[in-house]
């Protein structure tokens, strides 16, 4: 604002009017004790006119809506860390460099329930990882009864590399601890492009990288599903997977083989007092496969072992069968099918007629299941006596004694 | 009106011209009002008894005006109006503020010589003339107004046409030139007291709407640059 000097020309009751050196004119607004003489100098001070003030007004409320758009940007600027965290509520949280919580995000639905009122905001990370703990005990995400999985993935924007990972664990293990819960801690670090990922898969962080994960293991799983099923189940998705396809797919033989070595071993344990050759880990996993796992075809292939061990040797093929008679009572238990427990039904009682030639305190140990079924060991025993004479009908006989002693 | 002109005028007036007297007194009516306003410290009207006392001390300043002392006959009204304002104000004591600016004014004089001395006004009258730059400036816009008038502009009206910016202001001056040049233009603008601005825009080759947009401004610029007798004004628009 300036002072500019006019001559006066005229007085109205609102203005003085002046006739400026560059010869225009204008109106000031006159005070009612401003009585000038026409013709006299006055001196007044320019005011900016409306139209100005409008203007200014305008940039001003431009500058306000730029404020209020880049705020959020700002914000983010500040933002040092996303700290992704799957309980089964997934919640991402930002915060500064020195872990004060800027923003805090739910993800799902469950997640709503923990963060709902937005408190955390200016808290500090490790306080509020505390009090989210303890809302998922509250609501059951986490109990005393079962192990509970957490997960949490750091993402250090640019320029923040301290390493708060460990600061973050030994606060969740010490907070876990406290409230005697077992979980399985998981906590990485990771990049703002795999969050990017994650979001435009609209999945959090930690479900991201597991998806991720199953994918490149060549897992099947799907984005929805990855998104959808609890986080326990993600995290053992592989296991289970692996399990489904066992069951509906038998002709993995690799499993069942690992399967059999390994009932093999336990009976090994117990029938430490037998020989090498009976120990024979491969015929054992043979008969193991196909007493336990193969289900309709066992019949045929015990027969045909039975077949042949009985030719060469029938102590050895007692000694087999006695394997696999553990082996199948031991591990597959009650998934056993009729056939294959026709099959199994076979080797009990041959084992129990090897244990009870080879040795007697071996006897004494297999005959306590003997003793509860005094009338399928006689069967048995009778079938072995027979068998060399009569294959045929060995084989039908024993199928029948087994089965007998299943039921 | 030129000075000799003028004084001529008021010889007349004081001889008993009533066409004179009231030709002076028209062209001084604004000078009047303003200056009884000034006296009084507050906007007055010719409906106050003020402009009445001083349209009267006007009236006898022309009676007792002598020319050849050195003072205009507008700085000698001036004096004539202020006293009579103040002799009003004591005799009534109605207007207590009058009194007392009168009272600051006077400072160490006592109650009984508020009366105002001629060595006083003699005092007031160079103040204003120190004030004011030429008492002739004000007779000259005085002047001007009564002419305005009769083209149906008031000062106040001038501001929104007056050209805001330097290229503006150069191009109504370069108007204002083409225009005086054109007797036929000169002609209607002063016996028909109207601007003719289409025919000036037509003629000039000025676009009309900006003719009409600054009409009242060119008809007071020209009004000022047809009387070149008013030297104080005439400095306010510079044809370069």
């Amino acid at each position: 604002m300036e002072n500019i000097t006019g001559t006066v020309v005229k007085l109205t009751e609102k203005y003085i009017v002046l006739i400026m050196p560059d010869g225009s004119f204008k109106n000031v607004n006159r005070s009612k004790e401003q009585v000038p003489l026409i013709g006299e100098q006055f001196t007044f001070r320019a005011t900016v006119p409306i139209y100005r003030w409008a203007a200014i007004a305008a940039a001003f409320l431009i500058f306000a809506i730029c404020i209020k758009l880049c705020i959020p940007l700002l914000d983010n600027s500040r933002t040092a860390y996303i700290i992704a965290l799957d309980i089964n509520p997934s919640i991402e949280i930002q915060t500064d460099n020195k872990l004060r919580i800027l923003k805090i995000d739910s993800i799902n639905d469950d997640a709503e329930k923990i963060i709902g009122k937005s408190e955390y905001l200016n808290t500090y990370l490790l306080t509020a990882l505390e009090n989210i703990i303890d809302k998922c005990i509250g609501y059951g995400y986490l109990n005393h009864e079962r192990t509970g999985f957490i997960n949490v993935t750091v993402i250090p924007l640019k320029g923040n590399d301290l390493n708060y990972e460990n600061t973050i664990k030994e606060s969740l293990q010490g907070v876990l601890k406290n409230r005697n819960v077992e979980v399985k801690l998981a906590i990485g670090i990771s990049s703002i492009d795999i969050l990017n990922k994650a979001h435009q898969n609209n999945l959090s962080a930690n479900r991201y990288i597991l998806y991720r994960d199953l994918t490149e293991k060549g897992v099947a799983i799907t984005v929805d599903e990855a998104r959808k099923i609890p986080l326990r189940e993600l995290m053992e998705f592989e296991k289970i997977q692996k399990n489904r396809t066992e069951e509906y797919i038998p002709e993995i033989k690799d499993n069942s083989g690992n399967k059999g070595r390994k009932s093999g071993t336990n009976n090994y344990e117990t029938d430490s007092s037998k020989s090498s050759e009976a120990l024979n880990p491969n015929d054992n996993a043979d008969f193991g496969s196909s007493g336990a796992l193969k289900g309709g075809n066992i019949g045929e292939k015990s027969n045909g072992i039975s077949d042949t061990t009985s030719d060469d040797n029938p102590n050895k093929e007692n000694e087999n069968t006695d394997t696999t008679i553990s082996e199948s009572n031991s591990i597959e238990g009650k998934k056993i099918s009729p056939e294959s427990s026709a099959g199994i039904g076979i080797n009990p009682s041959q084992g129990q007629t090897s244990n009870s030639t080879e040795s007697g305190e071996s006897i004494e140990q297999s005959q306590e299941p003997a003793d509860k079924n005094d009338d399928s060991i006689d069967a048995t025993n009778s079938n072995i006596d027979n068998r060399g004479s009569n294959r045929d009908n060995t084989s039908g006989n024993s199928t029948d004694s087994s089965n007998k002693r299943c039921q | 009106m030129e000075q000799a002109q003028f004084e001529q005028e008021v010889k007349n007036a004081r001889m008993g011209n009533e066409l004179a007297r009231q030709n002076i007194i028209k062209n001084s009516r604004s000078y009047i009002i303003n200056v009884v306003s000034h006296v009084c410290k507050r906007f007055v009207t010719w409906n106050d008894d003020e402009a009445s006392i001083g349209l009267l001390a006007f009236n006898r300043a022309i009676d007792s005006y002598e020319e050849g002392k050195g003072r205009s006959l507008l700085s000698y009204a001036y004096c004539l109006i202020r006293r009579d304002l103040i002799n009003h104000f004591r005799k009534n004591h109605r207007n207590e503020l009058s009194l007392d600016y009168l009272y600051d004014h006077s400072n160490s004089f006592s109650s009984d010589e508020i009366l105002i001395t001629a060595e006083e006004i003699e005092i007031s009258v160079r103040d204003y003339l120190e004030k004011v730059e030429s008492s002739d400036l004000a007779a000259e816009i005085s002047e001007l107004e009564t002419i305005l008038e009769e083209y149906g502009i008031g000062f106040e009206e001038l501001e929104a046409s007056s050209p805001k910016h330097r290229d503006t202001r150069e191009l109504t001056m370069r108007m204002i030139a083409d225009f005086l040049t054109d007797e036929e233009l000169r002609y209607d603008f002063i016996r028909k007291k109207r601007f003719p601005a289409t025919a000036f825009a037509k003629k000039k080759d000025y676009p009309l709407k900006t003719v009409e947009r600054h009409r009242k401004y060119l008809i007071a610029m020209l009004i000022i640059k047809l009387h070149p007798e008013w030297q104080h004004l005439s400095g306010y628009v510079r044809i370069d």
